[in-house]
């Protein structure tokens, strides 16, 4: 029963003044146990900010991110899961189903939560799922000005995983969730 | 495996159940040894009627987990189950970060915040016997008990000590499977369907001759529940006992085989010593413990964990502080020297007694002791005791004692108390009297303090039944003080005593006693003859005629000093009174200290009616003296004397008071006459002796010191009347002179010490 939020593009103060009210109301401390950030925060106050809403914070660099010391990539495990975290600019085509595939397999995950497109895709690809949670604050890309703010969390239990898909459209939080079953168990490595 | 053996140790070493048991007419008796099943009964989830048949036990028994089981279906939730009924649950209410408090998830939030909580408490629960108590099975048992619970009584929520409540619960529930697992080893025969043994053993023999009649005495037997648990059958072994048909057995084992009978009532739900449904069973215990019985007298547990006090009580305070002021009202009752020392001190009943209430005495006793404590609370009826005459409205006060169960709490606690007695009052503070409050020593003789605690039981029933005769505006308790007040309403008497009710209680005294005194004129002072107290107080008042010491017995009869015109009643007038008093007593010791002296006793009381009388005496006294003096006496000399001598005598009469007001032994009272028999003979020893018995009093208890001191002052008054009878003032020798002053000088050192007390 781990749950995991998975966030990013919030760029602040650059696009966007702050998360909207609505969803900061609902990331209370306490219920979350991880949380994995695609990068582009771009200011310490979110980074302190999200260590307010769990103490076990995961970030990779984007590229406006003011923060040098953020890694490229990231790998952890979760319960039965691998999970992988990358920012996505990295990854060209931006968004391109097949390219972020080919960055699982390097990294050899389950999951695979990349950013940088400000659009919440969610795909089964290949016995694994490539989550993109989209921007978090609603700010603009350059390849889109119309950005709908949405995140994601993840209810990891053994060998299932729900997704759950936080948009928030027209001014009310949608709710839509993703069941994901994983085949097999992974061996933990010594 | 670890469990049976912790508990096999844990049955060795308790002392037998069935010894503490008292056999009322309507007790149960057939479940001696099984504890749990006996709790069951007492606690109400069984039927509690001897005439109960097995059959219904085990109709009530499967009714009760029916219900813990459906609790326990509706309020466990886990999130991922998809809710019965509802196809597509409503994301925007059913998702982990909602907010709303219906959903599901908001649910399995709170639950596993107080199951947080719960895990802080139970991780600490008993280490002692932590093989079984630390067992996850165990822990896992009681926690989803406690959970339920909880959420099925939100008003009241988890409180720390619950835990500590359920525990015994559910171990005694152990216990008796454990005793059932052993009589099926001893038993086997009785447990075990032999019909494939029986077709073998019959086909070994000659013939195969179906013996209906054996086939149909081991269809009679029962079935293995868990057939795990002891293996398979033993086929052919030759370790086989004879088999019993199952009226051979005796009664206990038919019983514990009839209880756990697959094939009985309900079949295995109905099992009513079951491992399978223990859980079930301690959640219905718990819950009755908690939630006592229907009427209001009786002892709900849950109720000490609640806050604010309840609508209908009488004195608006919390449960808990109500019953903490019953204990000590009961303790003042009985032990009042004790009472008011723990009241000085500044130790609120409710310091301890929260904890001892609260977990009934879980804390205080270890685990064997701790059974047969509450084998003997729950032993005792709920329900309020009917107290017919009684109107209406005038309400209880201390509900905890209105039932018995709540009347054999509340003597158990004081009992406990009283054990500590000597240790609690040597403390010098409240912090020290807590720690041994606090401590309960371990190695204590159970049986004596539940023994005390049944006695003080009926007390307490007693008390209550008699409330109706207190007048209702002095029944309001507030902390501490009017404790008191109650008490002296109930006749005995603790510090803080209201003056004025006092001096006119010590008039009404001495009014009959001077009636008593005038009768008993004809009377021989009386040697080591046990008198009542009254009588006693009096004698002590009015020395005069009966003349104490023997070497006044040896002269004239009835040689009334000025001290008993004195203190005869004011009522009564001077004159008819002998004259010669005035004469003996011109020492000239008391002349020369009577300036200083006569300082004092003024300045004692201020009673008007004294004062008034007393001058009325001293005008009165005067004037017979004059007539008969015969030496030069001054007038002054004789005012002065009687001042100083009514002085002591106001001091001897308030002695007399405290005295009354104590509950006086008779062997006591009349010790102290006899004593001073004996000390009058050397009037040196006097001395020495009063002073040891001066210093006595500083080791002694209140009322004891008391006694002490009036004894003192009582033998002071004989020396000096002896003295100054055996020789007229002026050739008063050196000697005798010498022992005035010192008795004087005495005396007035113990007044000043009296007053400085008071």
């Amino acid at each position: 029963m781990v749950l995991v939020l998975a966030l990013g593009d919030l760029h602040v103060p650059h696009r966007a003044a702050d998360l909207p009210p609505k969803f900061k109301s609902m990331l209370v401390p306490g219920k979350i146990q991880h949380i994995i950030c695609t990068g582009n925060l771009c200011i310490k106050e979110i980074h302190d900010y999200l260590k307010t809403i769990c103490p076990d914070l995961h970030i990779v660099r984007g590229e406006f991110d003011e923060d040098a010391r953020y890694p490229e990539n990231k790998t952890l495990t979760i319960g039965q899961f691998k999970l992988g975290l990358c920012h996505g600019h990295q990854v060209i085509p931006w968004g391109d189903l097949d390219s972020l595939a080919m960055l699982q397999r390097q990294l050899d995950v389950d999951i695979l939560v990349t950013g940088h497109t400000h659009q919440f895709t969610a795909y089964k690809h290949e016995g694994g799922v490539v989550i993109n949670p989209g921007s978090a604050t609603g700010a603009y890309s350059s390849i889109n000005q119309d950005v709908n703010p949405s995140f994601v969390l993840m209810d990891i239990d053994g060998l299932r995983v729900v997704v759950y898909v936080y948009e928030l459209i027209d001014g009310e939080v949608k709710v839509d969730k993703i069941d994901f079953k994983k085949t097999s168990t992974t061996n933990s490595a010594p | 495996m670890a469990i049976s053996e912790e508990i096999q140790i844990l049955r060795t070493t308790q002392q037998d159940p069935s010894c503490s048991s008292n056999s009322s007419p309507s007790r149960d008796h057939r479940f001696e040894k099984l504890r749990g099943v006996r709790w069951r009964i007492n606690l109400g989830i069984l039927p509690s009627s001897p005439s109960s048949t097995i059959h219904e036990l085990r109709r009530v028994t499967a009714d009760s987990r029916r219900r813990y089981a459906a609790l326990r279906r509706r309020l466990l939730i886990d999130p991922h189950l998809p809710k019965k009924g509802i196809n597509s649950p409503d994301l925007t209410i059913d998702n982990p970060l909602s907010q709303n408090p219906d959903s599901t998830w908001g649910r399995f939030f709170r639950n596993a915040e107080l199951e947080k909580t719960l895990d802080q408490d139970l991780s600490r629960l008993y280490p002692e016997h932590g093989s079984y108590f630390q067992s996850s099975g165990c822990q896992g048992m009681l926690r989803r008990i406690l959970l339920l619970w909880c959420l099925k009584h939100p008003e009241i929520g988890y409180r720390q000590g619950m835990h500590e409540l359920l525990a015994p619960l559910l171990y005694v529930l152990q216990v008796d499977v454990q005793y059932l697992t052993d009589v099926r080893s001893n038993y086997e025969d009785q447990f075990i369907d032999l019909f494939d043994e029986l077709a073998f053993q019959e086909r070994d023999s000659a013939a195969y001759d179906f013996d209906i009649k054996k086939v149909l005495d081991d269809s009679m037997e029962e079935e293995e529940e868990e057939g795990g648990e002891n293996g398979p059958p033993p086929l052919g072994s030759a370790k086989k006992k004879k088999p019993k048909s199952f009226d051979e057995l005796d009664a206990e084992t038919q019983t514990a085989v009839l209880l756990s009978d697959a094939y009985g009532a309900e079949g295995e739900l109905g099992i009513v010593l079951s491992e399978k449904f223990m859980e079930h069973d301690a959640y219905s215990m718990f819950d009755a413990l908690m939630y006592g019985g229907s009427s209001p007298g009786s002892v709900s547990v849950a109720n000490f964990f609640v806050y604010s006090a309840p609508n209908d009580s009488v004195t608006g305070l919390p449960p808990v502080i109500e019953a903490s002021t019953a204990l000590y009202h009961l303790l003042s009752l009985v032990d009042a020297s004790l009472h008011s020392h723990l009241v000085e001190l500044g130790v609120e009943p409710q310091y301890f007694a929260l904890r001892w209430l609260r977990v009934l005495f879980g804390r205080e006793f270890p685990l064997n002791n701790l059974l047969i404590v509450w084998d003997e609370i729950f032993s005792a009826e709920n329900s309020e005791v009917e107290r017919g005459i009684v109107e209406a409205d005038l309400g209880i006060e201390f509900r905890i004692l209105s039932s018995p169960r709540g009347a054999l709490v509340a003597g158990m606690a004081v009992s406990m108390i009283l054990y500590l007695r000597s240790s609690l009052l040597a403390t010098e503070n409240a912090t020290s009297s807590l720690k041994r409050l606090l401590n309960f020593p371990e190695d204590i003789d159970l049986s004596k303090v539940i023994e005390k605690a049944k006695s003080l039981q009926t007390l307490a029933l007693e008390i209550n039944a008699r409330r109706d005769l207190i007048p209702k505006g002095s029944r309001k308790p507030t902390r501490g003080h009017s404790l008191s007040v109650d008490s002296i309403s109930l006749g005995s008497s603790p510090v803080g005593i209201v003056p004025e009710s006092y001096w006119e209680e010590k008039w009404r005294v001495l009014n009959s006693a001077e009636e008593e005194e005038r009768k008993k004129k004809a009377l021989q002072r009386p040697k080591a003859v046990k008198k009542s107290w009254s009588e006693r107080v009096k004698l002590r008042l009015s020395r005069t005629e009966s003349d104490p010491s023997p070497a006044e017995a040896i002269k004239s009869g009835n040689k009334p000093p000025i001290r008993r015109s004195l203190l005869d009643d004011l009522s009564r007038q001077l004159g008819e009174k002998e004259i010669e008093p005035p004469e003996s007593l011109n020492a000239d010791t008391d002349i020369e200290r009577s300036s200083t002296v006569s300082e004092s006793p003024n300045v004692d009381y201020e009673d008007n009616n004294f004062d008034k009388d007393r001058s009325e005496n001293h005008v009165d006294s005067p004037l017979p003296v004059p007539e008969n003096e015969s030496q030069g006496r001054s007038l002054t000399n004789v005012f002065k004397e009687t001042k100083i001598l009514s002085g002591k005598f106001q001091r001897l009469w308030r002695l007399g008071r405290n005295l009354s007001g104590e509950e006086a032994s008779a062997t006591k009272e009349a010790k102290p006459i006899d004593s001073e028999d004996g000390k009058i003979d050397s009037e040196d020893g006097k001395i020495d002796s009063e002073d040891g018995k001066v210093d006595s009093d500083s080791t002694a208890c209140n009322g004891d010191a008391s006694k002490n001191t009036g004894r003192s002052m009582l033998e002071h008054i004989k020396v000096i009347e002896s003295v100054l009878e055996l020789s007229s003032p002026e050739n008063m020798t050196e000697n005798g002179r010498q022992t005035v002053e010192e008795a004087l000088r005495e005396l007035r050192r113990i007044g000043n010490t009296l007053l400085s007390e008071m």
